[in-house]
């Protein structure tokens, strides 16, 4: 009986120290977890950042390349800071422009990363580029071909977003970014993040991130397009002239207001830095620039285009203008088909539009007009897509469009494919162009009344 | 009294989709498109379908062995010699499958977020959450699976669809990519993507009867092989071939491309649960079952003591490879190229030699 109770208090002992351990286990486990979740060990606070908006590349002078990055000032921050530009660079190379948000950093050194730890070594805050909204690379170093030095690297770390917008610069990526000022934005970043979007409803220029330019560069189909970007050359408005439009070479009498490339837009007040054109490529070498017109044209042959205002000649009355908003009704049907080694290649583009003003007052409204309207405004795009797939073929011998991607069906297998060279074959490509455009709607007037009730 | 764990299909789907599904996070649809080219689709297609038919092969020779197991089978066949045997090849099988994505996932996880910490660290969590997975039991594994993977997929599907609308499936042209040789002949290997289903025949002890395992094995190799088309195809057409080779993390690529301006960014944060909640479950579950056959193997009563040591072996056998490049090198051309060799071969012929033997004895019976 002793026994018994004996075993009996020896159990109830053991199921007692079972407890104690297991609740010691749980207070260690708790203990390891504040101590490896707090985050302390390498916690990287928002502060402990500086946060680069844009990042310019150009060729450097004293090294392989000149980093320019615009740095995110945080809300008071560097609220006594100074302004000024890139070209106050002190003896290290490095500047600082700064306008309420920003600050402007400019390093040469051998790689864009070792640019990086420069700028690290130089002010508190170390950079990341996880926030950047805009690459900006100087047309000379996209011209030189050097730009794959950098390229992969960007695509390889992990900071830069896909999105980040990309765009060649006209003159120097330095001098860009030190132009970019904040007007209608409480930011640069909000500014710049608005900027590249424009496209969208101007078909001035085109979207072009780091992750198409790269995906484009790498292809076996396609060559790549870049935004192009400028500082405008304007400071009045009585300093505005023609003689950098591209309208003479499109025999016309007047520029309209795609006739111009980034930087030449008659234009002043404002932010200084602008958008218009797309820089084109073969391979990782920039080959050449088209104007804001061509660039809307990509972007319809591309069935990237989303609506813009057109000005088109109206045909009944010289010197005047219908202004249609023109929509892409359907994305684009393309069929590319080889007759020995020569490319064919058929391209429909379906169009729609609303009128937006008619200068001349004619009645185009009417069923029975309506049709000269649309016939101009098929000719006007049909001309100007046909002169832009020609630069497109025999001036920059690039296919840009991406009608590589269509030739691929005519291959089974990958090997054939690379053996047929298309993008050396692109040059040789003979086009059937279809456009097919209709009014939709005439706007809160259905039809015009002239002056006087004529 | 000993408690019986039964698991029903959905149990079983569960923890078989996510155990082969896991690469689908990795890198298994580069390897895919670097095999098929432009067709790597067409690969999966193929492979998916040969699995499903070595799937029913094996299920035609498991059907009269109903609840037996592998190492069940093995002593039926050979005895303890035909138990080792058969439990040494496993267990070398699970401990590579194990290293592998260990090894992996803690090296993507340190390359794409926890870059300043040292590898060993963040190793140590997939490492505990196997461990603690294996403490509790395959019920908990199981249960967890079924709670956990429904959300891993719907997060999967969000992933692919958020993307769609910046595909070009014109990518996808040359339609037969490679070449037929390449996809039909030397492609057959890769029935390998699916080698993880050998954990079916581990699990079939577990399972409620002879339906459960055909249906888990049919759906799960159904349901995975679709998960790895679409993920291959969105691949391809985002990334034209063959840039796309370039990147190890395809899905983590793909992610990082949901953009729909100020709202919707940067998910791949999303991705990173979802990607280290597979793993968690994958590891869980395989180092469970790693264990599991090294008791019956070795005829151990518990299993719980072996827990902590099994774990710091593995964790010590992880750090073998020299770094990142290394391992990717050994999943894709070993552990996903010829490890079908011990899923479907080997499976095969042990349970057709155990048909024959089981047939053998019956006419001796009858002929008795």
């Amino acid at each position: 009986m002793q026994q018994q109770i004996s075993s009996r208090q020896g159990g109830a002992e053991i199921h007692l120290m079972r407890r104690l351990i297991r609740r010691l286990l749980y207070l260690l486990i708790l203990t390891c977890f504040i101590v490896l979740f707090s985050g302390c060990y390498d916690a990287s606070e928002i502060e402990d950042n500086g946060y680069a908006i844009a990042v310019g590349l150009d060729k450097g002078t004293t090294n392989s390349v000149r980093v320019t990055l615009m740095l995110a000032v945080p809300e008071g921050a560097g609220k006594s800071g100074g302004s000024g530009s890139g070209s106050d660079a002190g003896p290290e190379g490095a500047g600082s422009g700064s306008s309420s948000t920003s600050t402007i950093v400019t390093v040469e050194g051998p790689s864009l990363y070792g640019s990086m730890n420069m700028i690290n070594a130089s002010i508190s805050k170390q950079v990341s580029f996880s926030h950047a909204v805009l690459l900006a690379v100087s047309e000379d170093l996209a011209r030189s071909g050097d730009l794959e030095k950098f390229i992969h690297g960007i695509e390889r770390g992990r900071e830069f977003r896909p999105q980040t917008n990309f765009a060649i610069v006209r003159g120097t990526a330095e001098q860009y970014i030190n132009s970019i000022k904040t007007v209608l934005s409480n930011s640069e970043y909000k500014h710049l993040d608005l900027a590249f979007n424009t496209f969208r409803y101007t078909s001035f220029s085109v979207d072009s991130t780091i992750f198409s330019f790269y995906n484009q560069v790498e292809s076996t189909s396609e060559e790549a397009v870049a935004t192009l970007a400028s500082i405008n050359k304007y400071n009045k408005s009585e300093e505005f002239n023609n003689d950098s439009s591209t309208y003479k070479s499109k025999s016309r009498t007047m520029p309209l207001e795609r006739d111009f490339y980034a930087g030449d837009l008659p234009r002043s007040g404002g932010t200084k830095d602008e958008i218009a054109g797309l820089a084109a490529f073969s391979g990782e070498r920039m080959v050449g620039i088209l104007d804001a017109e061509d660039a809307a044209y990509y972007l319809i042959t591309t069935g990237k285009y989303n609506h813009s205002y057109w000005n088109i000649p109206d045909p009944l009355k010289k010197g005047y203008y219908v202004v249609i908003n023109i929509k892409q009704n359907r994305t684009p049907r393309i069929d590319v088909k080889f007759t020995g080694d020569k490319p064919y290649i058929n391209l429909n583009l379906y169009l729609e539009g609303d009128f937006v003003s008619i200068q001349s007052g004619i009645n185009y409204e009417n069923p029975n007009n309506i049709g000269i309207i649309e016939n101009t405004v098929k000719t006007f795009l049909s001309n100007g897509i046909s002169n832009y797939l020609n630069t497109t073929t025999k001036v920059l011998c690039a296919d840009i469009n991406g009608f590589g991607n269509y030739a691929k069906r005519n291959f089974l297998f990958w090997q054939d494919w690379i053996n047929s060279n298309w993008l050396n074959k692109y040059k040789d490509s003979v086009f059937k162009l279809e456009v097919s455009f209709k009014v939709r709607r005439t706007g809160m007037m259905v039809m015009t009344i002239m002056e006087n009730g004529k | 009294m000993k408690t019986i764990i039964k698991f029903g299909k959905w149990e079983m789907s569960a923890i078989l989709i996510n155990a082969m599904s896991t690469k689908v996070f990795l890198n298994f649809p580069r390897t895919a498109l670097e095999v098929g080219g432009t067709a790597g689709w067409i690969l999966i297609l193929y492979v998916t379908l040969l699995s499903i038919i070595g799937f029913l092969i094996i299920y035609m020779l498991y059907k009269r062995f109903n609840g037996k197991d592998l190492i069940d089978i093995s002593e039926y066949l050979a005895g303890s010699v035909g138990r080792i045997i058969s439990g040494l090849i496993i267990i070398t099988v699970l401990t590579l499958m194990i290293i592998v994505i260990l090894r992996e996932f803690s090296e993507d996880m340190k390359t794409i977020t926890l870059i300043s910490s040292p590898l060993s660290f963040v190793m140590i969590f997939f490492a505990a959450a196997m461990a603690v997975g294996a403490y509790f039991g395959i019920e908990a594994i199981a249960r967890c699976h079924v709670i956990i993977v429904p959300i891993i997929v719907a997060a999967y599907f969000l992933i692919i669809v958020g993307v769609l609308p910046q595909s070009d499936f014109s990518q996808i042209f040359p339609l037969l990519g490679s070449g037929t040789d390449k996809i039909f002949l030397q492609g057959t290997v890769r029935m390998s993507f699916f080698a993880e289903l050998l954990i079916l025949f581990l699990l079939t002890s577990f399972a409620k009867d002879n339906k459960t395992v055909k249906k888990a094995g049919i759906i799960s190799l159904t349901a995975t092989g679709l998960f790895f088309l679409m993920v291959v195809i969105v691949y391809i057409s985002l990334f034209p071939y063959p840039s796309d080779l370039e990147n190890f993390l395809p899905l983590y690529q793909i992610a990082r491309l949901i953009d729909y301006g100020r709202f919707l960014q940067r998910v791949e944060s999303i991705f990173v649960l979802i990607w280290s909640s597979a793993a968690f479950l994958f590891l869980s579950v395989s180092f469970y079952l790693l264990i599991h056959i090294f008791t019956k193997t070795f005829r151990i009563k518990h299993y719980k003591p072996l827990i902590l040591p099994f774990t710091a072996i593995i964790y010590a056998l992880s750090f073998i490879p020299d770094g990142l490049p290394e391992i990717v090198q050994i999943d894709a051309y070993f552990v996903h190229k010829y490890f079908f060799i011990v899923t479907f071969i080997f499976t095969i012929l042990l349970y057709a030699a155990a048909n024959i033997k089981s047939a053998g004895r019956r006419r001796d019976t009858s002929d008795a």
